[in-house]
This record gives C-alpha cells, sequence and structure tokens, in this order.
C-alpha cells in the first residue's frame, strides 16, 4: 500500500512532529503539514483540508480532547487519530467515543508506528463498498 | 530538612489511663497506686459507661474489672476491640487471685494482661508501664509505616512524572536516529552510520530503563489492570519475534519460533502479554552468546496454554534463582553485550502474568542454557 493523502501532524513538541512526519512520509508519497497546538490545528484543517489529522492528546490551552471535538463538528467526516504516550485507557475511550479513528503511542518503533497507520488508513480509505 | 515526624499524643501529654471498675474502693485503691506515675486517669463504673467515654477519653491503657453489672469485662472488651480494632488501647483485666479461668477468658476476649486482686502496687505499675510503653512504639510504628506509605506514592507520583516527559524525547531521538542511520532521509558515510547507531542504541536502553521504571511504579501503586478477552496468541508471537529479531540480528543472534502447537486463541491481555513475551525475548537475546539462536515454543494440554523462551546463555546460578522475579532482583549474570538492565522486567512479568491467573518459572537446560516459560488458562 503507498498512502498518498494529505496528513496533518499536531502535536506541541517539535520533534514529535518531526518523527511522525517522517513516518507518516515512510508510507508512501504524502503531503504532510504540521500544527503546533489545538488552534493551529483546527485553523490548518479549514485551510488543508487534510484526509487524516494525528492529534496530540496532552496539549497546553486546548488540548487533544478539545480540538477533536472542534474539528468534528467543524467536519463530522474528518478522520482523527489520537497521539498517546502513556495510554491513559480512559482518554482513549473518551477519544474513541468522540469520533476518533484510533490511536497511536509515539514512544513506539517506528515500524509499530508504521504498522498501526497502515492498518487504520486501509481501514478507513480502502474499505470496500458494501453491497447495497 | 528531616522529616518532620508528628509525634504520638502520648508522648506528648500524659499517658491516658482508663479504670473501668464497679467496685469504688478498688477503683480507688488503683487510682491511688497510678497517681504517682502521672497518668491521666478516669475511672468509670461499668462496661458500658467504658464504651461511652472510650472515644472521648482516648485511654493508651484500659484496666478492666471482670464481673461488672450489666455487660461484664469480656463483653466490654470484645465490644472496644470491635469497634476500635488495631488501634485499640491495650485492656488489662483486674481479676480475683487464682481465678485462671478468668485469666484465660480474658486473654481469648483480646486482654493483653492481667491484675490480680488484691493489687500489690509494685507489680501493677511495673506491669502498666510494659503495656503503655509497647503501647507508645506501636503507635509510633503504626505512624512511621503511614509516613513511608504517603512517601512511596509520592515518590512513584514524582518517579511517573520524571520518567513521563523523559520519555517522549527519548522517543523522537531514537525514532529521528532511526530515520538517519537507514538512509531514507540522505545517505551517510559508515563512520556518521556508526555515530547514529550509537545515538539510536542509547536512547533505546534509555528508553527502555524509564519504561521499566514506569511499569514498576503503575503495579507498585496497585494499579495494575488487565482486560481479558480471547486474541490470537499465535500473531502476537509472530510480531514479536519479528520485531525482536531485529534487535538480536545485531548481535548475530536469532530468534527461532515454533508456533505449531499454538491454540487459535488464547483468552488474554494481548498489550500485556506482548509485554511479557518482549521481555523473554529480549532477555534471552541479552543473555545469549553472538550467533546462538533462541528458541520460542508453544504448548498446548487441557486447560493450559505455555510459551517458552529457551537461551543458550550461561543459566541461572541455582541460589540466584529466587531473585529472578523479585523488585531489582538482578543476578550475578550479565548481558554479553553490555545491555543494561535495573532489574525490574521479570517482576513485572510475573505480576502480569499472574494477574491472568497463569504461573512464569524459568529453569537451567542441562545442556546449557535456560528456559523461562510462562502459561495462561485455557477454558
Amino acid at each position: 500500500m503507498s498512502f498518498s493523502g494529505k496528513v496533518l501532524v499536531v502535536d506541541d513538541e517539535a520533534h514529535i512532529r518531526k518523527f511522525v512526519s517522517l513516518v507518516v512520509k515512510s508510507l508512501g508519497q504524502p503531503t504532510v503539514v504540521e500544527a503546533a497546538n489545538g488552534e493551529e490545528a483546527v485553523q490548518a484543517y479549514a485551510r488543508e483540508q487534510p484526509d487524516l489529522v494525528l492529534l496530540d492528546v496532552n496539549m497546553p490551552r486546548i488540548d487533544g480532547l478539545q480540538a477533536l471535538q472542534q474539528l468534528r463538528r467543524q467536519d463530522p467526516d474528518c478522520v482523527v487519530v489520537m497521539l498517546t504516550s502513556l495510554v491513559n485507557r480512559q482518554t482513549v475511550d473518551e477519544c474513541l467515543r468522540l469520533g476518533a479513528a484510533g490511536y497511536l503511542r509515539k514512544d513506539t518503533p517506528r515500524q509499530e508506528i508504521a504498522d498501526e497507520l497502515r492498518r487504520i488508513i486501509a481501514e478507513t480509505f480502502e474499505e470496500p463498498e458494501a453491497p447495497q | 530538612m528531616s522529616a518532620v515526624i508528628d509525634k504520638p499524643r502520648s508522648a506528648a501529654a500524659l499517658p491516658r489511663v482508663m479504670i473501668v471498675e464497679d467496685d469504688r474502693v478498688n477503683a480507688r485503691i488503683l487510682a491511688g497506686i497510678l497517681k504517682p506515675e502521672g497518668y491521666e486517669l478516669l475511672a468509670v463504673g461499668s462496661g458500658e459507661a467504658a464504651l461511652q467515654s472510650y472515644a472521648e477519653f482516648r485511654p493508651d491503657l484500659v484496666l478492666l474489672d471482670v464481673m461488672m453489672p450489666g455487660i461484664n469485662g469480656y463483653e466490654a472488651c470484645r465490644r472496644l476491640k470491635q469497634a476500635h480494632g488495631e488501634q485499640c488501647a491495650p485492656i488489662v483485666f483486674i481479676t480475683a487471685k487464682n481465678e485462671s479461668d478468668d485469666v484465660v477468658e480474658g486473654l481469648a476476649a483480646g486482654g493483653v494482661d492481667y491484675l490480680p486482686k488484691p493489687f500489690r502496687p509494685k507489680e501493677a505499675v511495673a506491669r502498666i508501664r510494659v503495656h503503655l510503653q509497647n503501647r507508645l512504639l506501636s503507635e509510633q510504628q503504626r505512624r512511621l509505616v503511614e509516613q513511608l506509605n504517603q512517601s512511596n506514592a509520592a515518590k512513584n507520583r514524582l518517579m511517573g512524572m520524571v520518567a513521563h516527559d523523559l520519555r517522549n524525547p527519548l522517543a523522537s531521538i531514537r525514532g529521528l536516529a532511526d530515520f538517519l542511520r537507514d538512509g531514507s532521509v540522505g545517505a551517510i558515510t559508515a563512520e556518521q552510520r556508526d555515530l547514529v547507531d550509537n545515538i539510536f542504541s542509547a536512547s533505546q536502553s534509555m528508553l527502555d530503563l524509564i519504561n521499566e521504571l514506569l511499569d514498576a511504579a503503575v503495579v507498585e501503586a496497585g494499579e495494575l489492570r488487565v482486560e481479558i478477552q480471547p486474541a490470537p496468541l499465535a500473531e502476537l508471537l509472530d510480531k514479536a519475534v519479528a520485531l525482536n529479531n531485529i534487535n538480536a540480528a545485531r548481535k548475530g543472534t536469532r530468534i527461532a519460533a515454533d508456533l505449531a502447537g499454538c491454540p487459535p486463541s488464547v483468552p488474554m491481555d494481548p498489550k500485556k502479554i506482548r509485554q511479557v513475551v518482549d521481555n523473554l525475548l529480549s532477555n534471552a537475546v541479552k543473555f545469549s552468546p553472538p550467533d546462538s539462536t533462541v528458541r520460542l515454543r508453544v504448548d498446548a494440554e487441557p486447560g493450559r496454554c505455555t510459551v517458552a523462551v529457551r537461551d543458550q546463555g550461561p543459566g541461572v546460578p541455582e541460589d540466584e534463582r529466587g531473585k529472578l522475579f523479585q523488585d531489582f532482583g538482578r543476578t550475578s549474570v550479565r548481558p554479553t553485550a553490555g545491555e543494561q538492565s535495573i532489574g525490574l522486567g521479570l517482576a513485572i512479568c510475573r505480576k502480569i502474568v499472574e494477574a491472568h491467573g497463569g504461573s512464569i518459572a524459568a529453569e537451567n537446560q542441562p545442556g546449557g542454557g535456560c528456559i523461562f516459560k510462562f502459561s495462561l488458562p485455557l477454558p
């Protein structure tokens, strides 16, 4: 699978954005845009209309959960995958309930992040149409 | 600054002794014997009155007559113990001389000692001193334990915070180094590659240490939760073997898996079991000589599925086997390529496996090497 969509990577830490962007780019020829906080994410989403958003949970001011809600309000079809470090089951469940497509642990090796992203992308974008 | 230990009340104030005795003459005699000791005294005339006054007076010792109108001394003792539990003041029965049945029943009801009537002042004072001293010491001990528990919880919280803040940057350092060294962002020279490899492995081992510490903090805080559901074990093992083989290959070690005996689905928390498998595999690789083979094998029998990881390392000395699954239980055996560990990994594995209702063990092989195996219950 080679992925060539547009991806918005949101994290308040520049090194994480860099790393996650490289992982995304390793999936094919995607366009990657970055945002450093929740507000920027909402603006960038409106401007760039990405196919996929990778959204950090833990950010100052507007955190990932709030940003997720704003994005889903702006575009109910938007595909958001949460970025977490420690897995806090409650937060993850809350994100999934609010419409996140999945979550990635940023501290796992890049192969695992790439595999999980591929799986989420395949599920979200390449699902064959169900017969009517 | 040293920790301030809040002083037990009885050390700062006078020890309080409650006398429960329906015979006023006896009560007065006892009070007279104890007065010179400087105790604060309260005399009540019945078991019911003792139960009522206890909470307000908060005695450090109760002198309790056996024969009283209303509830007798044994019953009063049982009720005091029930109401105040382990923190209840020691209870010394007042018994008539030579009534050894009273003594036995009193001790059975929870009393610590008895004072025979008529009282012999020196004996009474000596016994009461001893029990007050014990009370003081156990009170201090209880406070110390409480403080230690609080400090320990604070330490765990701090450790969690520190580890959490270190982890993201470390994960990025490792990840970015990984991109540099495989040439996917441009070619590098052999010398540059060597430097980047160093950055990668140093950040990798630091990340492992921090993860171990964090896991330990979670386990210690009693927050280890497993969510057990039927999951494909073979698939999980396949992934773990593939990933650990990448690290193993750097040492020239190989992991071979025999999954033929693996049941299609095993009730487990896949993420936690993956952690156990990763730990056993990385340990096996760590302690194996270069160019050896680590073998993973799964066997199922009715009610149980066992995953065994066999290495060709030096094995674990017989007398150190008990340490393996303990916190910080590092043995004298050292990794073969300078890898690091703080010795929490296997302790965490044991707790995870036990939370599944399974068991984990290690045994040396007659031909050399060690087998680590864990079993999970099957429905």
